[in-house]
């Protein structure tokens, strides 16, 4: 009886097994198509023009010979509507598990929309709360179309590349919606979001006679650059600098050189290239973070912080030679000056677009007794009155230079 | 009367209490109301498990002292069999009600957060047949579980902590509730209608487990080691999410890796995690409707556990089935009360049992001597 019974049990595991594995409802990869960037533009006939940069899984023809990637665009008045729509024109399913980025144009950014449109459940559509934010300058469809390249068909890799932008360059800050979220829930601190621009001077790969032309066109436009310097080759689409935000509205935006400055009193900085030019010549110091600065917040009516910062720095350029010999006599004194007078700068420049950028509201809040107290300061309101001194220490990376010098 | 409960050791003993412990509190405990005035979860939660430990260690020490074998016999030599049918029909109520919670939290969340294109029944037909068969089995079968996945689910806890570390910023604890140390004793106390039960029942299986110290020495090892687990994962949720935000987030843990920035799929763990705790919850349920279970049977009845099992699966899924479907507000009600008027149902009449055994014995000993002498 024993022996009827562990067999019938087998039976009906074997049964059940394939159930689990789904060898009943088997969906291959190629019936979805993964949606890897949503782009939100403002909306003609409704609110929104929703754009879904998808990337094609599987050995379909296009995912061979083509880029891999298609652009979705979809007007509606929120997502699902636009879904909607979207859904029509594609023989397999949107799927958000990997999106990675919502980029919003300046113009959606600039008004509530922004807030609205992220005010929907992620979870419905299985979006990740930690999506990337990117505000785009210009239209999003256009920023999308300028990420697509046969070179490198994979899109998600693209995208891991801005991660190394902001490692090894320190020239756009990372915030994702989570982040977002914090800042407009808890008043803490306003968000920074990295710029996406379009560099027109460099031609479609659409291989068309209409788009080559349209290229050679605007390759004589000098505003058609990137971040003001002419480039060739590459994608169109570039990250470069940060959009500063005044709670849920776009407020202004830095250029890479501030974005270094600010993400250095957010104690997000890693490394970056900064050049001092005297009359002896010019040298280029990269420079690393040493950990998070050191704030002391003073609270009453008007808000005074000093913030301390300690920074590595290693001799990249020296063109007369002898930068080491004048780094305690003068490079030390003159760098550090240079970057308390440009921490100085961009916190005036936050603080003139009420932007808590530099987020001093993380180091106010932990002087209070209780969440109540905190929320009766109305931070915001203190913060337009408040005042700042940086003091920066800087240590010459000795180590670095005797193994730079060949 | 077949109890079906078996003989386990110290190690089933505190990996089930351990279990029980930390679902409860971090499952249970963790609602938006308790982050009213800032974020003291990281000490009201191993607080409450602290309490009900001491309420433990207390009853643990009337039995020895009196000598009785399990606390349904502490109960009876304490206030009688008449007041007794009271005091474990209060504890009956409230382990069945610990495992109602936990099944209605886990069932949300894993309709909330994977299957969501379904609708809850069917999440729920998944997981409480699940949770009856395990207790149907008996105390040994829930027992030996908790022990195959205790380690495993605790070490999974603790990664799910550290993975998520860059994202962590001590600046989110603020402000501390300085000024609210009575509401986080409050909170603490409240608290303990959820972890009370786990360890009582300890005491209600005692002869299970082999006798009073080893039932005393499974509870300590179990209620000290989710002290620890369930003040570290109040920490980890409390440096990732400020109170304003907790107050509105469903289950932050699940939602820790999201405040990272620099995210790879690798840290996409928190599905498997989920599954990790449904795993938890379940055993857990198990053992509170085992419980739930046996007092019932060793009370009023003196046949099969097995039937009085099914009677209270089958209640368990109509009640969560009801919540979901239209009784809300009745269901919520109901537990709001338990959440106000839970801790002093256990924490008074359980005390005073404690306090009644052992001046009873005090003073049956003084007798027994007089006597002798």
């Amino acid at each position: 009886m024993k022996r009827y019974r562990l067999l019938a049990l087998l039976v009906i595991t074997a049964t059940l097994l394939p159930l689990c594995g789904g060898c009943l409802g088997p969906t291959s990869l190629d019936e979805y198509g993964y949606v890897l960037t949503i782009g939100v533009d403002q909306g003609k006939q409704k609110k929104f023009n929703i754009s879904f940069l998808l990337q094609k899984e599987g050995d379909s023809q296009e995912a061979q010979t083509g880029a891999g990637s298609y652009i979705i665009a979809a007007e509606g008045d929120n997502l699902f509507d636009a879904l909607l729509i979207a859904h029509v024109g594609v023989p397999y399913e949107l799927n958000f598990t990997r999106t990675n980025f919502i980029a919003f144009s300046d113009q959606v950014a600039s008004s509530s929309l922004m807030n609205e449109f992220l005010s929907i459940s992620f979870n419905a559509v299985k979006i990740r709360q930690s999506a990337k934010l990117v505000i785009i300058q210009g239209s999003c469809v256009e920023y999308m179309e300028g990420l697509a390249s046969t070179d490198i068909p994979n899109v998600a890799k693209r995208q891991y590349s801005h991660f190394q932008t902001y490692e090894q360059e320190g020239v756009i800050p990372l915030t994702n919606f989570t982040t977002y979220q914090e800042a407009i829930r808890t008043g803490r601190f306003d968000i920074a979001i990295p710029v996406g621009r379009l560099d027109r001077s460099i031609p479609t790969e659409d291989g068309s006679e209409e788009a080559k032309q349209q290229g050679e066109e605007q390759q004589t436009n000098e505003k058609d650059t990137t971040d003001g310097v002419k480039r060739i080759g590459g994608l169109r689409s570039y990250l470069h600098g940060s959009a500063l935000f005044d709670g849920d509205r776009l407020a202004g935006l830095l250029d890479d050189e501030d974005t270094e400055i600010l993400l250095l009193a957010l104690g997000e900085f890693e490394n970056g290239s900064i050049r001092i030019s005297d009359e002896e010549g010019t040298v280029t110091f990269l420079l690393k973070a040493n950990g998070e600065p050191k704030v002391q917040m003073n609270l009453g009516d008007t808000p005074h912080a000093a913030m301390q910062l300690t920074l590595y720095a290693e001799i990249e350029l020296d063109t007369a030679g002898n930068a080491e010999e004048r780094w305690d006599s003068t490079l030390k004194a003159a760098l550090e000056e240079y970057i308390e007078n440009e921490l100085a700068r961009v916190f005036a420049a936050c603080k003139a677009l009420n932007s808590d950028a530099m987020r001093f509201g993380r180091y106010a809040c932990m002087q209070f007794s209780s969440d109540a107290a905190w929320q009766d300061y109305v931070w915001k309101q203190k913060y337009k009155q408040m005042t700042a001194e940086f003091s920066v220490a800087i240590h010459l990376d000795y180590r670095a230079i005797s193994a730079h010098v060949e | 009367m077949n109890l079906c409960q078996g003989r386990i050791g110290k190690q089933e003993g505190a990996s089930l209490a351990g279990i029980a412990l930390v679902s409860s509190a971090v499952f249970v405990l963790d609602i938006g109301e308790t982050y009213r005035y800032g974020n003291g979860t990281y000490i009201a939660f191993p607080g409450a498990i602290f309490l009900a430990f001491m309420l433990f260690l207390l009853l643990a020490e009337a039995m020895r002292i009196s000598g009785k074998k399990d606390l349904i016999e502490l109960v009876d030599y304490a206030v009688g069999k008449f007041a007794g049918n009271l005091f474990v029909a209060i504890l009956c109520a409230l382990l069945l009600v610990n495992a109602y919670c936990l099944l209605s939290r886990f069932s949300t969340m894993v309709h909330a957060l994977v299957y969501m294109k379904t609708t809850p029944f069917p999440v729920l037909l998944w997981i409480v047949p699940v949770v009856v068969y395990i207790a149907f089995r008996g105390f040994e079968c829930v027992a030996r579980m908790a022990k195959c996945f205790g380690l495993l689910l605790g070490v999974a806890l603790l990664l799910e902590l550290l993975i998520p570390m860059r994202g962590y910023e001590a600046y989110r604890l603020f402000p501390l509730p300085t000024e609210h140390f009575d509401a986080i004793a409050a909170d603490a106390f409240s608290g303990m209608f959820a972890t009370g039960p786990a360890l009582l029942a300890i005491l209600c299986m005692a002869r299970g487990l082999q006798g009073v110290r080893s039932a005393k020495s499974a509870g300590t090892i179990g209620a000290l080691i989710s002290i620890a687990l369930v003040a570290l994962t109040q920490l980890a949720i409390g440096l990732t999410y400020t109170s304003t935000e907790l107050k509105s987030i469903f289950v932050p843990l699940y939602r820790l890796n999201l405040k990272l920035v620099q995210e790879s799929y690798f840290f996409r763990l928190d599905k498997l995690a989920l599954f990790a705790w449904l795993i938890g919850a379940i055993i857990a349920s198990a053992y509170y409707l085992y419980g739930g279970a046996s007092l019932f049977c060793r009370r009023w009845s003196r046949y099969d556990i097995r039937p009085a099992v099914i009677a209270l699966g089958v209640i368990l899924l109509c009640v969560l089935a009801a919540e979901r479907a239209w009784q809300y507000n009745m269901v919520q009600t109901a537990f709001s009360f338990v959440q106000r008027y839970g801790s002093w149902m256990l924490i008074v009449p359980f005390s005073a049992i404690a306090v009644i055994a052992l001046i009873k014995t005090h003073f049956m000993k003084r007798r027994h001597m007089n006597e002798t002498v």
